[in-house]
């Protein structure tokens, strides 16, 4: 056993930047039959991007249909209207052939679509397809139900009924599922390599431990495979977690697997993941010291009494875990990849 | 010892698969994920990020990843390859206009070298609506003949909940008939 190495844990952080223009250009594919001659606008070939321009267009400074005060940076591109993102949930759920919805940020755009969106604009559409919206009907606002988007959004594109002749009702949504799975929205996702981790302590009588690491941001948890005795693991894993904002911070746990009986924890570090964040998909390494678990720390301290059987403080003696003070640490490198139309308008 | 027999149970008989939910951007991946997961129907928007599910079916332990659609989201996917069991590949039959999109990003991701033989399914999603393309014009469409995996085209309604436990029960008896791989990503 190397008694004299650090133990620490070493993670790599990437934040890939997947902003507009950083791809630069992606063959246009056929999204409608009218748009298979159309040359591609990027932020690289025009000097305000597709984005920037659609936004400009009267009206579009709030959703169409929820009036939601967040800048709307989704698109029906066959209808010209920008949304919000929940009212864009609600427009695919009417299936394409009513509204086809596009990321002013995450999509690539052709030429002619960006061309349809700077005719149209929510203006001139809600002028039309809002002619006569009867006074007991409510519009809905950035704080409605989803059923009640539905029930408006349906009404106001698939049925017509607030169009000049329209009937004016509205169609009846089935109540909507309390799970709120799948619809978060978040900042980006951060991919951490976690690369290895040194002088970890051992967890188990005779024989190194059998490490696995454990990343969590916020309610997610992600880990390692195990790596079976060795207290100086390398796992080369690259794990993803979703980002909600720069400032969360990164818990690394690093537990001892064992076959029988419970895992244990043998150390845990916290990395913030903001300077990853702001150097979006360059790896960032970070190597962090190990706060170590109450068995662990008692370890390597010496205190063999804490364990009772003396066999066992034999074979932590053995297994050459009994290292005064040495700190164990892990090494990660951290890559942040960023999805918020904030960071690449 | 009742913890014990169970562990070794799991261990002998519980498959831990690894599955990826891939498609073009409005496909139904979320709504499909949730709905084979809670069996509801949820209210999703489109997917900024990625959702990762545990779902246990027929003696699979499936862990199945639904990474967002969008162009640009699109090129985080290669980073999920790596050790997939299997590829779960939804199109909205009912957008006719990309199809060959569609058919453009599942070769591509075959031919990723990161992407080793998973099994395929496809789910052509959305029969529930008048304008959807039948599963056999999909498969054409997808050129899945000339594909060198395993491959499966399931007709499907997440919204109505059709078809998805037939697609499944193919991907499980595939799945068990194939040697277990070695996972070196993900959890």
């Amino acid at each position: 056993m190397e008694g004299g190495r650090a133990s620490a844990l070493s993670l790599d952080l990437r934040l890939d930047d997947i902003s507009l223009g950083s791809l630069g250009y992606r063959a246009p594919y056929e999204r409608n039959a009218t748009e298979l001659s159309a040359t591609p606008i990027t932020s690289t070939t025009t000097a305000v991007s597709p984005a920037a321009a659609i936004l400009g267009v009267p009206g579009n400074d709030a959703c169409a249909d929820c009036s939601g005060t967040k800048p709307p940076v989704w698109a029906s591109t066959n209808l010209g209207t920008v949304i919000c993102i929940a009212c864009a949930g609600v427009h695919r759920k009417l299936g394409s052939h009513v509204s086809k919805v596009l990321s002013l940020h995450l999509d690539d755009w052709t030429a002619d679509q960006v061309a349809h969106m700077l005719a149209r604009g929510n203006r001139r559409v809600n002028a039309e397809l809002e002619a006569s919206v009867p006074p007991a009907v409510t519009r809905p606002s950035e704080h409605s139900s989803a059923p009640e988007r539905e029930a408006f959004i349906r009404a106001k594109y698939a049925l017509l009924s607030f169009a000049a002749g329209g009937d004016g009702r509205l169609p009846h949504v089935a109540a909507a599922s309390a799970s709120k799975a799948g619809s978060v929205e978040f900042a980006g996702v951060l991919f951490v390599r976690v690369v290895c981790a040194s002088n970890l302590v051992s967890m188990d009588l005779l024989s190194p431990s059998d490490p696995y690491c454990v990343l969590k941001l916020a309610q997610q948890s992600m880990r390692t495979r195990t790596v079976r005795d060795d207290n100086a693991p390398s796992w080369g894993e690259t794990l993803s977690l979703n980002v909600i904002e720069p400032q969360q911070v990164l818990l690394v746990e690093v537990w001892d697997a064992d076959e029988l009986g419970s895992d244990q924890l043998i150390g845990t570090a916290h990395v913030p993941i903001a300077a990853a964040c702001t150097q979006p998909s360059q790896p960032t390494p970070i190597t962090v010291e190990l706060r170590l678990g109450a068995e662990a720390a008692r370890f390597v301290r010496g205190n063999l009494v804490a364990r009772c059987l003396p066999c066992l403080a034999l074979g932590e003696r053995l297994g050459g875990v009994y290292r005064q003070g040495q700190p164990s640490t892990v090494s990660l490198e951290l890559t942040f990849t960023s999805l918020s139309g904030r960071s690449c308008a | 010892m009742g913890l014990i027999m169970s562990r070794f149970y799991d261990k002998l008989f519980t498959r831990e698969t690894r599955v990826l939910l891939l498609g073009l951007d409005g496909a139904g991946k979320t709504t499909i994920l949730y709905k084979l997961k809670l069996d509801e129907l949820v209210t999703t928007i489109p997917t900024v990020g990625f959702n990762v599910e545990t779902l246990e079916y027929r003696n699979l332990r499936m862990s199945v990843w639904d990474v967002g659609g969008q162009d640009k989201i699109r090129a985080l996917w290669r980073h999920y390859y790596h050790g997939t069991d299997a590829l779960i590949f939804i199109v909205d039959a009912n957008d006719h206009d990309r199809l060959k999109e569609a058919r453009d990003e599942l070769h591509k991701m075959l031919a990723d070298e990161d992407m080793t033989n998973p099994v395929v399914l496809v789910f052509a999603n959305k029969m529930d609506l008048p304008g959807a393309r039948s599963a056999s014009v999909v498969s054409d469409t997808l050129a899945l003949n000339s594909l060198k995996e395993t491959w499966y085209i399931q007709p499907s309604s997440a919204a109505r909940g059709d078809g998805l436990a037939q697609g499944l029960d193919w991907l499980s008896v595939q799945i068990k008939l194939r040697p277990v791989k070695k996972h070196g990503a993900g959890s």
